[in-house]
Parts: C-alpha cells; sequence; structure tokens
C-alpha cells in the first residue's frame, strides 16, 4: 500500500472533463449562450436609429451587459447544478469512494466549470467583436468624418474586458461552491449564491456608508457587509471601454489580482466545507 | 462558521490593499448619485440596475427609447425620459447634447404643429415664445450638465448655439464660443466661429485681435485647423479696418 | 474467535449517529459494532432495510465520520485517502453518469484509479466483456435496464483490479437470472483471491455466496459466523433418497429406533422458486438481452 496519496492534477482533469461534457450536453448551456448571442446580434437594430457614431457605445454597452449578466448567471447555476448533480444522484458515492482527495473532487469541479465559462465568454465576446466590426466598417464608409484617428473600437481592451469577465465568473463559480458546500438542495444553493452575489455587486455602498451610518446597528451592518463581501464593483471596466478610453494595465492587473485574490480564498473554503460533509 | 467569516474578513483587509490604486480609477468612473437622482431613478423601478453595475446599458436602453418617442414626437415622454436618462449615466456627452437639441430645436415645432392641427394658429409672438422657452429648457439642461463635465467645451459651444440661433442673443453667444475656444481640447471651428461673431457683433478689432492670437497657435499641418481659412479672414479684417501694410500680421513672424 | 489470515476490513466498536434537526435529535445508525473481515473470503453484511449496513459501509469507506470507533482496511485508518487505493465500490441503486455510455464510464473510474495509458484501453474491454456487457458498451447509460447498471457497476468497481471490493445490494432491483449472473461474477472475483464484502437484505439470494456473514437488525450486530456453521441445523442429520415407499419407512424408522435414531420426520426436498425460475426463465432473457445489444 502506498505510504501516502497525493495529490494529483491528472485527476483533477479527470473530474474536469467529465464536467464540461456534462455541461455542454446539458440544455441551459445552450440556451444561454443562445441567448446572449441573440442580444449581441440584436444589437445590430440599433442602426435604425441613426445613432452616428455613438451607435458603437450602444452596441458594446449591450454586449458587455449581456456577456456579464448570462455569464453570471451561468456561472451560478452551473457550478450549483454540476455539483449537486453528483450529490442527489450520488454519483459521488462512487467517485469519492476512489483515492479521490476532496479538494481533487472540487477544484476537479470548479476547473470543469471554469473552462465552460471560458467557453461562453470567448464566444459571445468573439459575437460581439464580429458585430462591432461590421458596424464600424459601416459607418467608416457613412460618416468617415468621425473616424479620421482611425478605429474607434479598441478590440484590444474588448480582448481583456473579456479575460477580467472571466475572472469575475470563475470567482462567482467558487463562492457558489462554497454555498453549495454547506447546502442541502441545489434550488437553496443557487437563491443563496444569486443573493450574495447581489450584495457583492452593491458592497461599494456598503463600504462608503459605513462611516456615514447613524445608528451604531447600522454602522456594524454596514462594516460587515464591507468586510466580508469582495467588490464585484472591480471588474466594472466595461463602461471605460465602451466610451472609447483607454484602459491603464495597472487597473487592469489590480482588479486581477484581486479577482485572483478572492479566488483562491474562495477554492480553499470550498474545500475545507466539502472535507466535513458527509455523503 | 467563524473561521470562515474571519478568512473572508482578512481576505476583504488584503484585497482592499491589492486592489486600492485599480479602485481609484474605477470609482472616479462611475457616476455619483445624489439623493435626488435616486428619488428620480426610484420611481422607474431601475435602481438595481444603475446600482448593480448595469447602469450604462440601463442608460443606453432608456436612451433608445427616447428616440423612440422622439420619433413620435411625444413631448412629455421624450422631455422626461431625457431627464431620466442623464440621471441614470451622466457620463455619455450624446445623452445631453442630443437630449437639449431634442428640447431645444424639435420641440418647439412639435408645440407649434400641434396648435396647428388643433386649429389654433400660434402668432409669431407667441411661437417666438415657445421657441424660447424651449431653449431656456435645452440650455438648464446643458448646464447641469457642465456640473458633471466641467471641462467639455462642447457644452459651452451648445449653449452658445442655442442663445445665439434660438434666444437671438448673439453677445451671449458668443461669450460661450469664447470660453469653449479657450478650453483644452476645444475644437477648431470654436476658435473661428467666435471670430466670425465678434465681427458680426461690430467689434471687428476684437475679432482681428483675436483671430491672429487664434492663427499664430493654429498646427499648419492639421488640415481640421484650416489655418488658411484663419488667415483668410485676418486679411479681410485688415483690409476693413484698414491697417497699414507695415502692420499688417505675417504669419512666418 | 480471532482469525488466523491478516484483516481486509477491521471495525472496533463503531457507533455513528446522524443529527436530525436543529435542536439535537439524533439517531443511531450503527451502535457499538465490532467486526472483522479476513482476507480472501466473501463476507456478508446482511439484515432488514435501516439495519446500518449501508452507514457502516460509508463509514468504512471514509465518507461519513464514526461518531466514536474506528475502521481500518488493510489496516489503514479509513479516514484516510490511500485506504481506498485498493477498494473496489458498488453502492447501492448505483446511479452513474447517464450521458455517459458504458465504456467512457469505466474509462473515467480507470483514469480515476490511475489505470496506466498503455494498460487503459485492454483493461476496460476485458472488464466490460468479463461483466458481459460488450454489446452494450457504446450506448449511453441511460438506456441500460437494472440488470446492466449493476453489471456496468460492477465493472467500474474492479477496473483497477483491487484486493477488496465492496458491493452494497448487488441484487435489489434485479431480477433472479440478474441475480444469478452477479452472484456467478462474485464468485469468479473470489476464485481470483479477492476479499468481497457484501451487503444484502435478500438473505437467500446470498447464501450461497458468502463464506462469513454478519447479520444487523436496528444498528446492532445479532449474530455473525460461517455460513454453513450458522445455517447447518446442530444434531440433525438428512439423508436423500429415492423411491421410498410406505412399508419401507416403516421398516426404516423401525430400523432406526433400534439404533437409537429417531427418525424426526419424512418429507420432500425442496428447491427454491429462484432456481426454477433462473431454469425456465433464464435462457429466454438471455437470448433478449443479446438481442437489444444489438
Amino acid at each position: 500500500m502506498k505510504s501516502t496519496v497525493r495529490f494529483s492534477p491528472g485527476r483533477v482533469r479527470v473530474i474536469a472533463e467529465l464536467t464540461v461534457l456534462e455541461a455542454v450536453r446539458q440544455r441551459l448551456f445552450g440556451a444561454l449562450l443562445a441567448l446572449a448571442a441573440g442580444m449581441i446580434a440584436g444589437a445590430l437594430l440599433l442602426r435604425e436609429f441613426n445613432f452616428g457614431s455613438s451607435e458603437l457605445k450602444f452596441i458594446t454597452d449591450f454586449g458587455f451587459g449581456a456577456v456579464t449578466l448570462f455569464g453570471t448567471i451561468l456561472a451560478v447555476v452551473t457550478a450549483a447544478q454540476l455539483f449537486f448533480a453528483e450529490l442527489e444522484s450520488r454519483t459521488a458515492l462512487t467517485l469519492l469512494a476512489k483515492p479521490v482527495l476532496r479538494s481533487e473532487f472540487v477544484l476537479g469541479k470548479f476547473a470543469g466549470v471554469a473552462a465552460v465559462l471560458a467557453l461562453f465568454t470567448a464566444v459571445t465576446t468573439g459575437v460581439l467583436v464580429a458585430v462591432l466590426w461590421m458596424r464600424e466598417s459601416a459607418l467608416r464608409e457613412i460618416a468617415p468624418e468621425a473616424f479620421e484617428q482611425g478605429r474607434l473600437v479598441q478590440y484590444g481592451s474588448i480582448a481583456a474586458f473579456a479575460l477580467l469577465q472571466w475572472l469575475k465568473f470563475a470567482v462567482v463559480a467558487a463562492l457558489t461552491l462554497v454555498v453549495a458546500g454547506f447546502a442541502h438542495t441545489n434550488l437553496y444553493s443557487v437563491v443563496l449564491s444569486f443573493l450574495v452575489v447581489l450584495i457583492c455587486h452593491l458592497q461599494y455602498l456598503a463600504h462608503e456608508s459605513w462611516q456615514k451610518a447613524a445608528s451604531g446597528v447600522a454602522r456594524i451592518a454596514a462594516l460587515l457587509l464591507a468586510a466580508v463581501f469582495p467588490n464585484f464593483q472591480m471588474f466594472n471596466v466595461g463602461d471605460r471601454i465602451a466610451a472609447g478610453q483607454p484602459i491603464d494595465p495597472a487597473v487592469l492587473g489590480g482588479s486581477a489580482a484581486y479577482g485572483g485574490l478572492y479566488l483562491a480564498v474562495f477554492l480553499v473554503l470550498a474545500i475545507h466545507v466539502f472535507r466535513r460533509r458527509e455523503i | 462558521m467563524g473561521l470562515v467569516v474571519l478568512v473572508l474578513a482578512a481576505t476583504g483587509w488584503l484585497g482592499a490593499r491589492i486592489g486600492r490604486d485599480a479602485w481609484v480609477v474605477l470609482k472616479a468612473d462611475m457616476p455619483v448619485l445624489t439623493a435626488q437622482d435616486v428619488e428620480a431613478a426610484a420611481g422607474e423601478g431601475i435602481m438595481v440596475g444603475i446600482l448593480g453595475g448595469f447602469r450604462a446599458v440601463t442608460a443606453d436602453f432608456l436612451w433608445v427609447r427616447t428616440n423612440a418617442s422622439w420619433e413620435d414626437q411625444d413631448l412629455p415622454a421624450t422631455q422626461t425620459l431625457i431627464h431620466l436618462v442623464t440621471t441614470v449615466d451622466s457620463r455619455p456627452l450624446i445623452f445631453w447634447i442630443n437630449g437639449a437639441r431634442m428640447i431645444g430645436y424639435d420641440m418647439p415645432v412639435w408645440r407649434i404643429d400641434a396648435a396647428s392641427r388643433a386649429g389654433a394658429g400660434m402668432p409669431g409672438n407667441v411661437q417666438a415664445r415657445v421657441f424660447h422657452e424651449q431653449a431656456v429648457a435645452a440650455i438648464a439642461l446643458l448646464e447641469r450638465a457642465r456640473v458633471h463635465h466641467p471641462n467639455e467645451p462642447l457644452l459651452w459651444i451648445e449653449i452658445g448655439n442655442l442663445r445665439h440661433r434660438k434666444m437671438g442673443d448673439l453677445a451671449g453667444g458668443a461669450e460661450m464660443y469664447r470660453q469653449a475656444a479657450e478650453m483644452p481640447g476645444a475644437p477648431y471651428y470654436a476658435g473661428r466661429i467666435y471670430g466670425e461673431m465678434l465681427r458680426q457683433l461690430g467689434r471687428e478689432r476684437e475679432a482681428y485681435d483675436w483671430l491672429v492670437a487664434l492663427h499664430r497657435g493654429l498646427p499648419r499641418d492639421d488640415p481640421m485647423a484650416m489655418p488658411e481659412i484663419v488667415l483668410g479672414r485676418i486679411q479681410e479684417l485688415e483690409d476693413r479696418l484698414q491697417v497699414p501694410v507695415g502692420e499688417r500680421y505675417r504669419p512666418d513672424e | 474467535m480471532i482469525p488466523e489470515t491478516p484483516l481486509a476490513v477491521s471495525i472496533q466498536g463503531l457507533t455513528k449517529d446522524y443529527l436530525l434537526s436543529m435542536r439535537g435529535f439524533r439517531v443511531r445508525a450503527v451502535d457499538g459494532l465490532t467486526l472483522a473481515v479476513p482476507d480472501g473470503k466473501v463476507f456478508g453484511l446482511l439484515g432488514p432495510n435501516g439495519s446500518g449496513k449501508s452507514t457502516t459501509i460509508k463509514v468504512v469507506l471514509g465518507l461519513a465520520e464514526a461518531t466514536s470507533g474506528s475502521t481500518a482496511i488493510f489496516g489503514v485508518p479509513s479516514g484516510e485517502v490511500r485506504s481506498r487505493v485498493d477498494v473496489g465500490y458498488l453502492p447501492e441503486n448505483p446511479n452513474f453518469h447517464r450521458f455517459l455510455t458504458g465504456r467512457e464510464l469505466v474509462t473515467f473510474y480507470a483514469r480515476i484509479c490511475g489505470v496506466t495509458r498503455a494498460r487503459m484501453r485492454d483493461r476496460v474491454d476485458e472488464v466490460i466483456e468479463w461483466v458481459g456487457l460488450k454489446d452494450a458498451a457504446t450506448r449511453r447509460l441511460s438506456t441500460y435496464s437494472k440488470g446492466m447498471l449493476q453489471r456496468i457497476g460492477l465493472a467500474q468497481a474492479v477496473v483497477h483490479d483491487p484486493r477488496l471490493l465492496i458491493l452494497d445490494e448487488p441484487t435489489a432491483g434485479v431480477d433472479p437470472v440478474g441475480s444469478a449472473e452477479i452472484g456467478e461474477l462474485i464468485l469468479r472475483l473470489k476464485a481470483q483471491g479477492k476479499t468481497i464484502v457484501l451487503s444484502s437484505h435478500l438473505l437467500a439470494q446470498v447464501e450461497d455466496l458468502c463464506d462469513r456473514v454478519a447479520i444487523l437488525n436496528r444498528g446492532r450486530l445479532v449474530l455473525e459466523g460461517g455460513v454453513d456453521d450458522l445455517v447447518t441445523e446442530k444434531g440433525r442429520d438428512a439423508l436423500i433418497v429415492k423411491g421410498l415407499t410406505g412399508p419401507v419407512a416403516d421398516d426404516l424408522r423401525a430400523w432406526l429406533a433400534a439404533r437409537g435414531v429417531e427418525l424426526a420426520a419424512i418429507e420432500k426436498p425442496r428447491t427454491t422458486l429462484d432456481r426454477i425460475f433462473r431454469e425456465h426463465v433464464g435462457a429466454r432473457v438471455d437470448a433478449r438481452e443479446k438481442e437489444a445489444g444489438r
């Protein structure tokens, strides 16, 4: 008998591959992908309003909004669903009765979900870039004076946006796995995770208001919210890019480091919580 | 559970330090919401959208509705939506400038047409008052815009146009153009038009001095600067003002 | 009696409570269980539904934590992942990833258990053929019958050639023909020298398979011992004769009585309904399944 079972990236990869296969064969992924891509392509209808070069800002805003909204939904639902599918159907019983570390299971699930989210982000961003390219090319013919400095859309920044959003989705997925680790039903996991994600989007208000809060209870509540929940507005670089303003790589780096920190912490917490769970 | 909260709190503390510089930049991009803004937006039930990071999309969506109302010549709806859009997201200039144009140029025509269709024709003085009222409303919108964009010359130019064309106030319009022309990043035409406005006001000497100073600062290699046009106007003014040949402006000096 | 062969599974004073509500109500699923499963034997963990069999197995496999007591596999405490390196497990009413084919499932578990790439393909083919699912290997598991799911479950349990197999209710919900086939597979595994722990509430079905059994009821051990010892009636012998008529029976009774042996009863030997079913239905089911597999 081996003296110890070491952590195996190979086993993580096997579990991740199975997770990807399961996710892609589910209808939800295809539905959300089609919906997001459809919304982005639907932005082409904006040309009816003759906004001129501003139309590109609107397309970008709608595109970013679709990617962010549907990507967040996908992250929560897929992470919860794929995790719970194993527990509720008891396929986890067979798997965890093998020499598989609980950490390998959690990380394998996460890696699979992250791969699905990467695919989603890549496809929807690709559709957005294609739509923008088409419209920008058409608008350059119609109103060349607005394009005297060259193309207005910063495609490099859009790619950076996509990477940062994928990181955000990964953080959301990891957060969902923490919740799923102690939840008893899929529905509970999804609802609680969405609530936490909403709080994280509004965390910056708590951070600003805790000092201004009148009562001690309000101060403590605001301080707790600000301290415990991550600030998802740290990933909100889309507005700046859509307005055609450059993004400082240092800002992107700071946001990425922030996201990376929370990703690591949530994954560690998810493993810790799941280790104590009885199957 | 206690351990989890502690770990998250520690992460929050560390994360705040790691992301501090980035947050300063990102926070500056986020429009500040006043209590009035919150009240205005709350009535439309879009608070979660604007607070949750979907501000730009929400505003864009409302702007599309604004344009739909504008196509229908629905004055109350268009006016309300313009105010709502600029409340939700004050950053894009297109909302302020196009909104002001709708209020200042299109809405008076709608009002006059509506009166005409109702069988009550509007006498000329009443029409003038309508144009004046709408121009005042449009300028009020642009004054609000200047609070959010204190260094944006296009807003000054827009106010100047409304004062000049819709309120008949050439001097007031000229002053706006002057202020715009002196701001960093102002379009080249702002200086040219101010000079022309001074000439129309009969302040030809002032126009001449202004255009000479302007021409000296114009780049010669940028076609948008149109230095040859400015030079042409300087030479016209020199003839009108009968400036002695020896004192005339020489661009190369 | 302490077995002389090394222990495959050792359970010492195992107690497992489940918390039912926030107010602290607990239900005791296993109560002070002590068992020793010798290596190389088929050990039956028997008992009615709710007797604690599955809970005991979960604790042994490290899927649940003991409230008190200890369990070990080949001397390694169950809490350590390495205790499961040489273990294959077939859960009760197995539910596998329905979107996978039979081959994909077995390959997945082979990769998880560290079967080398070089051996992978051959080993997967081998175990699939061994469980008799070669013709159904490319079908999705969602199309499998109950018996087929049990057999593919066995395949994934043995693909990495473990020393110990733990089978939780392997014949539950399976018809007698399918149960017999699974029984034959189990005996073949025993012949290979594997240790098998078999949990079931269908006592008659597993009687022929086990060397030793432990019977649980309401979480407690009520009986343990070798199967032969337990089922053999002490102090009575049976003779099977042909052509016994009334007068001959009387003579026999008198002859035995003269030697101090009481002829307690004359009965017709009985087979089991299970065996009759298998004999008559088995052949037809075989043919139908093979046809469906195409």
